[in-house]
Parts: C-alpha cells; structure tokens; sequence
C-alpha cells in the first residue's frame, strides 16, 4: 500500500494500488503521481530589527502564512469518454465553494488521517499528446491550505475544574514533635521566632543610622567632624584634627543629651577606630529635669585600641537626660594630622549583647520600630513553640526582616497529581492581611500561597504548589505586610493536607479551567461554558496560556477590608474610596504574574451619581521586594465610567496596566500592590480582572435571558468559516446576535502553552463548567490522539 | 488580544474574513481614522454597515470609535472617521442660536441638536474666547465648532481632542513619559534651533497694542498677531511657547515606526497612540544639548497587521518657521 489522497469522493491512489474493478466500471480512475510532491510547513512571519544595543539583529515572531502544496495527479480513462469524465469529476469536486478537505493517509495505514484544509485549489492541465493516446491526463493541482494540518476527529475535552480539590491528610498535629519555632534550612536572625524583650532605655539608643541630625559636634581639641556613609557600611563619625598637638591630648566629640526611660543601669557601648596608636574612652554627663548638669563629668577609661568601650553607668538621682563625650588619646606625637571614627554608639539595658550591624548572637536580636531620627529599639529574644491539643502555636514579633516561622521536620511528598501543600490553622487578628510564605528543603525560595482562603475569627487556609518530590521538611512564614507597623502575631497550624486543585473562587461564579491540548499546532475551538440553572446575564470567557500561579480574578489577592456578599462573584463588596487609601486594595503575588499588558476589569455598581458625568477609577501600582519593602517608582493608571444615570452598574474596562512595575523575575517575596480609588460618587466594587493584552483572549456575552443553560463560542470550520456565538435555550443553540456579544473574543487553543479557560457568570445558581470541542492540528502530519478524549 | 471591529453593531469578525486594519489617533483630536478591508469577494452589503454607523474597535475594552465614512462592497474598503472630525463645519452657536465663543455652550449645543455624538461630562470653559462676544451674536459670521475650540485650545497652552468614549476633552501635554523607546534608528530631527526668543506684536479688545515676549535664546523672532482678531496675554503667551518648543531644534520633525520589541516592557501596541510622551533613550537630541529625547506624539498609525506603529511628533509636519508660526495664526514679520 502506498499514501493515498482523498477529497470528497476523489480518491487518489498510487499506480500500483487500489482496487481498479470499480474504477472500470465507472470508466475512470484518478492516480497519484509520486514525483514533484512540494508541501511545506507554513512559514512564520519574522520581524528582525538590526539592534543597536547588540550584535546581530533582535528576531520576533509573528503569525504564521497559509500552507503551499502542490500535489501531481492523473486521471486515468477506460477510454476518451472515461477520461473526459474523469476530468470532468476532477474539476466538478476541486470547483466546489468554501473549504475543501484534503484528506492523507499514510502508507502503511498505521497514523492516522491528517486533513488538510485547502481554501484555493488550482488544477493546473499538463496536456501531452503521449499521455492523450494512453487516455491519461496529469494535473498539477496547486493547494494553498489553511496554516495547520489537522485530525479528521474532532476532540471534546472537559475544562479540568479548579473548584473542589481533594485532600490528602499529611499531618492533624496530635503530636507536636515534627514542629519547631526554627527553621531548619536557614541560619541567623530569619531562622527563627522571637518574643520581644525589652525596649532601650534611652530613645535613639543606636546611632548608627541617625547621628548626623541628632546632634552631634566636636568637643575639645577637635576642628572637625565628618559624617561619613562611605566607609562604614552603616556610616560614621570622623572626628580630626590637622595639627599637630601634644601627645596627651584628647580630641572629643559631643553627643546630645539622650532622654532616660528610668532609673536603672545602663549599658553604653562604643565602637571605635583609629588609623593610629590611639586609646579610647568616653566621658559622660547627666541631667536633670531643668536641664542643668548633676555632678561632675565621669569618665570610662579606655580599654582596648581600635575597639569597643562598654561600661555599665548608672544614673545620677534625678537624672533625666544624659549625654556622652567620645574621645581618643594618641599615645605618641610624630607630626601628622589625627583622626579617628566613632561606628556605633548604643546605650540600652544591661545583659544585651547587640553591636549594630555585627551579626546577633542565636539567644538576642534587636530590630528597629517607628521611623527613622524618631525611634527606638527592641530587645528580641527567641519565641518557643507551644504545642495543644491537635495544634502548635507560636507567638511572636513580626516586622520588616523579622518573620514568624513555623517548621516542620518530617517528610511530605507532593505529586503531580497532588501539588499543592495546604497548611489551615488560625492567625491573630493583628494580621488583617496576611502575608505568608512557604520553605521547602526541595525549594529554599520562598513561594507566596497561589491561594489563600481567609476567613473570619483568623482561620486560614493557605495553598503552596509544590514540585513533585519528598521534602524533608517545610517551613511557613508570616511576613510582616509592606509597610505594616510591627506587630506581635499568634500563628497556629492545625492541619496539614495535600491537595489535588486550588480552591474555587468566590461564590463558583468564576472559575479557572485548564484545558488538556492535544496537536502541535494552534487550534481554533468551540468553547462552552454549562451552568445547570442558567449561566445569568453576563458571561466573559477568557483563554490564555496555562498558568498554575495566576488567575485573573483579583478577589484572592484583595488586602483591602471588604464584607461578604454570597450573591456576588467573588463573594465581597468593597466600597470604592473617593481618594487613594493609605494601604493596598490588592497584593499580587510576583510568582505568577507575567511581564505584560493588562486590562483592568472590574464589575462595578455606582449609586449617587449625577447623569452622564465622567468617573474616573485610578489605580496605583507599586512593586514591593522582598519582605514587603515598596521598591522602584510608582505609577497610576485611570480609566472612567461615564455614569448612565443616577445609577451605574456594569462590568467595564477601569484601567489599562503594565505589570508588574518592576519585574523581580517571578520573586516569591515580590507582591504587586494596586490601589483603586474613584474620584466621586458611591461605587461598590464586587470583582476585578487583569486580563493578559498580550497572550490572551476575551469574550462577554450578554445572554437575551439568563436562564440559558449554556453559552457556545463555536469554532470556525469549514462548513461555516467564521466563529459564533450560540446560547442555548434547553431546545437547542441559538445563535446570538451581534449585539449580544459586548466583547468579542477570538479564541484559539495552543498547545505550547497549554490553556487556561477562566470562566466568568452571573447565575443566580452557580455550578459553572466548562468545555472544549476542537479538531487539534499539527505542523504536518497528524498523529494518535489520547483515547480517552476521542469524541 | 485581538482587535476587533464593530459596526452598526455587527462584528465584522462574525461576517468574513477582514484585515489590513490601521488605527489612527491623533493629539489633538483623540480618535481619527480607522480603515480596513473586508473581504471583497463577499462583495457583503449589509443593513447595519451604512455610512454614519457607529464604529467600536475593541481591543478587551473600547479602543476607538467612530462613525462609518466609506464602505465599498466591491473592493471590501472600510474608512471610519472618529468622532472628533464631527467638530468640523459644525456652527459655534449657543442654546438660542447666537454667535458664541463659549466653548462649553458651543459644544452643548451640537450635541442637543445631535450635530455631533459627543459627551461632555466635564467643563473645557465657559468663559468666551472672544473678549467681543459679551454682548452675545456680535458677528455675523458664524464660527465653527472645530475651529473655535483650536483657537481657545491654543490660547489655553492645551490640545483638544474626543476620547475612545465620545468623551471631548481638552488637556497639555503630558509632561511624564508613558513609553520608552529602544533601537530605533534616529528619526529627523531639526538640529537647528530657529526661534529662540518670539517677540509678539498683537491688539487686545479695546485695539490697544501690546507686546509679549516669550524665550532668552537666539535668534529672536518677531511675530505679528495683530491679524488674528483681538486676543489677551494669555492667549499670546501660549502661542508664542508653542511656536518656540516646535522650533527648539531639539524637536523631532520626522517620523518613525515602531515594534513591541522596542518598546521598554513590550506593551500590546493598542497601548500606543497619540497624546502620550515617549523618549528615545538610545538618541541625542537634534541640537546635541542632551541624551534620550523625549516628545509627544501627534500622529500614531497602528497597523495591526504588520504590528508597528508609525509614530509622528506633535507639530511634527510644521518644519519651517513660517509654517509653525502661521499654524499659531501669527505671521512672521
């Protein structure tokens, strides 16, 4: 057997095969000439700009050409009757309108048909006065096919749902011996837990940062000092002196004068350097409420050269204030300029052990609260776990830097099928937007939850994917929200589970759908979207590339204080502000989010409005870095409503935005933080949606009644060449009218990037679905399709 | 996304294969020209394809509109007009049907008596532009709506134009950059400054003469306004800083054409179009005063096909002195 070509009721077959009885009856047969076959892969446009930046010219991709064929044939007659309607059927066949489908088969049978679409069929007639006497005519026929060669079986697949995962119990916490306060994948201050201690007794304790506006001036003998950042990697004090002086001399510098926060002793400590043969020491004085000095100057004598002074100084009766005097002695006079450098200056309780910018010992951190020139200090000191009944639990400080982890020394092993970790428990209210983040010894960076469900009395359920393998050990972190205040948070696990899907969204009004692609190549499908009791008066549907970390709808990642609605989409309503919030109305994690242009949707509903006035919603954006510090520039997009009446209520495009800000390369700790505001009126905000520009696709149609119970955007095929849109009334589709369909949305399934189908509606009775139906096509030639999804 | 395109409330998607679409926006004027070809063989002749239907170009939300200029079946051309181009040969009258100069009262006006399918949500002004229209039809020529609101445009230092939702506004120029521009060959630019300082000669209401000037470079220009009827300080002052930054030398003059690929964040070319500011971070300027030019565009033509834009500067078309001061209605003396 040799390859055959089929269209319609033309078949053709290689000389030597076929059987030929039929032919003879009907006078004819048509043959396949093996020589001068072409087809070609349809080319790609590319675009090549000779950058200036670099060698060699920037390539980009572009769509794809129809495919060339050209393929020899022969009809072969009984005689010149038969030949003459040979040629007759040939031309009949190949002049019929629309698409014509070139069906191949292969030699030996065993792959499957492949189609191919031709949209342009040109018989060219080889005449041969030889070939005449023979009875046989050759035809070159010139195809110019759609761009992909597809199966002769169209495939249904259904939208693998992303609503109700199934569980895997890990651990229920009866026993707390798998779990600590410290993580056991990392070292210093980030490992572990801490409780806060005790505050410094004087504010502005460490001078590190702040000592230039504190203060500071030269004291005796010294004729400058200098602020200096750039040697110090936290900055410092040079003090000098350009002449020459006698050897015994001291060269001060002055603080200004510390408020106390009591009584008891203090521990001053200093830091300081010096390029010469110098002694250090420091005099101290202090100061009662009038401001009038008590007692004499006292001194700390020098300890050690070029290293730390520490003394415990106690306060004089009625000392309030109390100031120091650094100062160096050089020990020898060789005629060149002094100078030496204060680092660092703390006074804080006694028995702490924190030198600035030194690494802190395991037992003692200190951290930073309020604002720069205007704060103070904390003394940390480990947090330890405390284990219940069927949970553990950890308090402890949560601030920029400073996490509360809770680890897990024991294995679990996520799979493919179930990739998720979900770690449920409670947190304090103190964390009305919780930030998490989840260590794995198989992933040492940190992964934001692609889900996390919230609920009241601090009940949360938060959802880590995971690459399939055994951890030995998890850790997960509470990370202080980006420009929160300190705080001290209660962190409790209660459970740990494997799931095989991420929870749905809202009230099942929306979904995410990811749909299995079979072919090589893009292909158009009919895409259906089925809820039971109708799919309500507004459905959007929209496909992009497979994306396990993102969804469009913004309602997981909302931070903003909102109250729950159960008729809603996402199951909140958020009254918009008139004027932009101190804090985020959503956080985005990085980890998903690509690099791209987004349409900001939002499904809005404005009440005290004046008619036909302009509302403009304004949404600003800024990256955070790691630990939730805002990082880079912000920006601010609008978009308005142009309100219909006293009353507003639609689903609108409010923005257009290029996201993120600034791209961290999927960083886990990178969060995207938008805040929304319109500049008037009363609008309640129930869901919004970033839809990708760039790699995907938008529908949304306005169903004439809500009650249908499903929503086709059927493929383009050859029968009808353009795509529509159908509902259906329970009898049958019908087609929908122009008007009906607000966005129109072509909407193509390509299994490079796999798909991702998010579904929206407003069914009053939610169980949405979600299906597709498609012929999948390849660059060539077909091959087998999975079995289980043959229609 | 796709664009797609709907007119009369038909999508053409939904009819026959389309193509060859350009999207053209203009600043001043917003929304301007689309045209796009449906296939011919069709030869389709539809009921909601007539001239003057409403035209939406979508790109996920509204991108364009306007109005149905020219559809012709035979070679499937579609030419849509924005709805800024409706401004043109509409009369400048008020609600009583006088003469005015109120750019507000003129504006409502053509959209209560559906001259134009705009929306005026918010106030340009309602203060004459003529200090002679206070004693209201004090002409007998009437104004139209377009060139009046270019007049009280350019005495405001701003540009007007009618949004992708029917929306007339009036705006400066941004001065923040929307787009940052890689790889591009440099595009002409002017390199000579030819007015650095504008001295301008023009009458106020009551005809007294006056003199305005604007700059401290070389060379110095003088212009007269004196023939462009009676005008205020302001109004001068705007013009002669419009005709000293169009003359700067270190102004872009030509055009040039853009992919995704050279712009920073490769945005979805939809997201380009006349009004914003881009800077050429890769370029000097014209006159060699500085790195990464920056203007804003007045021309953008989105070939959806080819996926470029063909980006023209502001003012770019004026490259002469005399032109430019003539298009801010003064003659160079």
């Amino acid at each position: 057997m040799s390859a055959s070509f089929s269209c319609d009721e033309l078949v053709f077959l290689t000389s030597d095969d076929g059987d030929r009885a039929a032919d003879e009856a009907q006078g004819y047969h048509f043959e396949l000439l093996g020589d001068d076959w072409e087809m070609t892969s349809a080319e790609r446009a590319i675009e090549a700009i000779q950058s200036q930046l670099f060698d060699g010219e920037a390539i980009s991709e572009g769509s794809y050409g129809n495919m060339p064929a050209t393929i020899p044939v022969a009809v072969v007659g009984v005689d010149s009757a038969g030949l003459a309607q040979g040629s007759a059927a040939l031309t009949r066949v190949l002049r019929r309108p629309g698409t014509r489908q070139f069906v191949y088969l292969a030699p030996d049978g065993a792959s499957p048909a492949t189609v191919f679409d031709a949209l342009h069929v040109k018989p060219a007639m080889q005449f041969s006065d030889v070939r005449e006497n023979q009875n046989r005519r050759h035809y070159l026929l010139t195809l110019a096919c759609k761009p992909f060669p597809r199966s002769d079986t169209e495939v249904s697949t259904q939208g693998e749902p992303v609503a109700a995962p199934t569980f895997t119990l890990v651990d229920d916490v009866s026993s707390s011996s798998a779990w600590s306060a410290q993580d056991p994948l990392r070292t210093g201050v980030a490992s572990r837990a801490w409780s806060p201690a005790r505050y410094n007794i004087a504010t502005n304790g460490l001078v590190s940062d702040t000592i230039r506006s504190q203060g500071w001036t030269r004291g005796s003998n010294t004729e400058s000092i200098v602020w200096n950042t750039q040697t110090g990697t936290t900055g410092h004090i040079t003090a000098s002196r350009k002449t020459v002086f006698e050897t015994a001399s001291r060269l001060y510098v002055n603080s200004p004068k510390w408020t106390l926060r009591g009584a008891g002793a203090i521990r001053l400590r200093m830091r300081m350097a010096s390029n010469y043969n110098a002694s250090f020491g420091c005099l101290y004085r202090w100061f009662n409420s009038a401001g009038n000095q008590i007692g004499d100057d006292h001194t700390i004598t020098e300890t050690t050269v070029d290293g730390d002074v520490t003394a415990l100084i106690t306060p004089a009766a009625g000392a309030v204030k109390v100031s120091i005097h650094p100062y160096a002695r050089f020990l020898d006079a060789n005629g060149n300029a002094r100078s030496w450098a204060l680092r660092m200056v703390y006074l804080g309780p006694d028995g702490s052990s924190f030198w600035g910018n030194t690494t802190p010992g395991a037992s003692t951190a200190y951290d930073w609260l309020g604002t720069p020139f205007n704060s103070e200090s904390v003394e940390l000191t480990p947090a330890t776990l405390s284990a219940g009944s069927g949970q553990v639990s950890i308090t402890g400080y949560v601030h920029a830097g400073v996490e509360l982890p809770v680890a897990r020394t024991a294995s679990i092993t996520p799979t493919t099928a179930s990739p998720y970790i979900v770690l449920t428990g409670t947190l304090t209210s103190a964390t009305s937007s919780p930030q998490l983040a989840l260590r794995t010894s198989l992933s040492p960076n940190p992964v934001a939850p692609a889900a996390l469900t919230y609920g009241a009395s601090g009940n949360y359920k938060a959802y880590y994917r995971a690459a399939a393998g055994t951890a030995t050990s998890i850790c997960q972190s509470l990370v202080a929200a980006p420009s929160a205040a300190s705080t001290v948070a209660t962190m409790t696990v209660t459970q740990v589970d494997l799931a095989t899907s991420l929870p749905p969204i809202g009230n099942g009004r929306q979904g995410k759908f990811t749909l299995d692609i079979q072919g090589t190549m893009p292909a158009e499908a009919s895409l259906q979207v089925a809820n039971t009791g109708g799919v309500g008066t507004n459905v959007l549907v929209y496909t992009g590339p497979e994306n396990p970390n993102f969804v469009p709808a913004l309602s997981p990642w909302m931070v903003a204080a909102g109250t729950t609605d159960g008729s809603s989409i996402s199951n909140k309503k958020f009254t918009v502000p008139t004027s932009m919030a101190g804090t985020d109305t959503w956080q985005i994690s990085h980890v998903g989010l690509e690099s791209s242009t987004y349409a900001l949707f939002a499904k809005v509903s404005g009440s005290s409005l004046s008619t036909g006035a302009a509302y403009t919603f304004s949404t600003r954006q800024q990256t955070y870095y790691a630990s939730g510090t805002p990082y880079g520039e912000t920006t601010t997009s609008t978009g308005k409503i142009i309100a219909a009446g006293t009353g507003h209520a639609d689903i609108a495009q409010i923005g257009l935005l290029r996201l993120p800000t600034i791209d961290t390369n999927h960083r886990a700790g990178g969060l995207e933080g938008l805040r929304l505001w319109v500049s008037g009126g009363t609008w309640v905000l129930d869901e919004a949606w970033l839809f990708d520009m760039v790699s995907g696709q938008l529908s949304h149609i306005k169903p004439f009644s809500g009650g249908y119970a499903n929503i086709t955007i059927k493929a383009a095929s050859p029968d009808f060449p353009q795509q529509r849109f159908y509902t259906d009334d329970g009898d049958g589709a019908i087609r929908s009218q122009d008007g009906r369909v607000q966005i129109w949305g072509n909407h193509r399934l390509d299994p490079a990037t796999g798909c991702d189908v998010f579904a929206i509606c407003d069914a009053a009775t939610p169980d949405l679905s979600v299906s597709a139906s498609y012929f999948p096509r390849w660059d060539m030639f077909a091959a087998d399709l999975a079995d289980d999804e043959d229609s | 996304m796709q664009a797609e395109l709907n007119i009369g409330g038909v999508w053409l998607s939904s009819l026959g294969p389309w193509g060859s679409l350009k999207v053209e926006d203009r600043w001043p004027g917003g929304c301007y020209q689309i045209t796009a070809t449906l296939d011919p063989k069709l030869s389709l002749r539809h009921p909601a394809i007539v001239n003057d239907a409403p035209v939406r170009l979508t790109v996920a939300g509204d991108r364009w509109v306007g109005t149905l200029y020219d559809y012709d079946p035979e070679s499937g051309e579609i030419t849509a007009q924005g709805y800024y181009r409706q401004g043109d040969g509409v009369p400048a009258l008020n609600s009583s049907g006088m003469t005015t100069t109120i750019p507000n009262a003129a504006i409502d006006r053509a959209i209560s008596s559906g001259w134009v399918d705009w929306r005026r949500p918010t106030s340009l002004s309602s203060v004459p532009y003529s200090a002679d229209d206070s004693t209201g039809d004090a002409t007998a020529q009437v104004n139209a709506l377009g060139a009046l609101l270019d007049e009280w445009a350019a005495g405001e230092g701003k540009r007007w134009g009618v949004d992708e939702q029917r929306v007339v506004y009036a705006a400066t120029d941004p001065t923040a950059i929307t787009h940052m521009i890689i790889n591009t060959t440099a595009p002409p630019q002017s390199g000579q400054r030819a007015a650095g300082t504008v001295v301008a000669r023009w009458q106020n209401s009551s005809g007294a003469y006056a003199t305005t000037i604007r700059g401290s470079a070389r060379p110095v220009v003088t212009v007269d306004f004196t023939n462009a009827g009676p005008l205020t300080s302001n109004q001068v002052t705007a013009r002669c800083d419009r005709i000293l930054s169009a003359s700067s030398g270190a102004a872009t003059v030509g055009g040039f054409t853009l992919t995704r690929n050279q712009i920073v964040g490769r945005p979805h070319l939809s997201v380009v179009r006349a009004g914003q500011r881009v800077a050429l971070v890769d370029q000097a300027t014209a006159d060699l005063s500085g790195l990464a030019p920056s203007f804003v565009l007045g021309i953008t033509v989105w070939n959806v096909d080819e996926g470029t834009v063909e980006c023209t500067p502001v003012d770019a078309p004026d490259l002469d002195l005399a032109a430019i001061i003539e298009s801010q209605g003064g003659v160079a003396a």
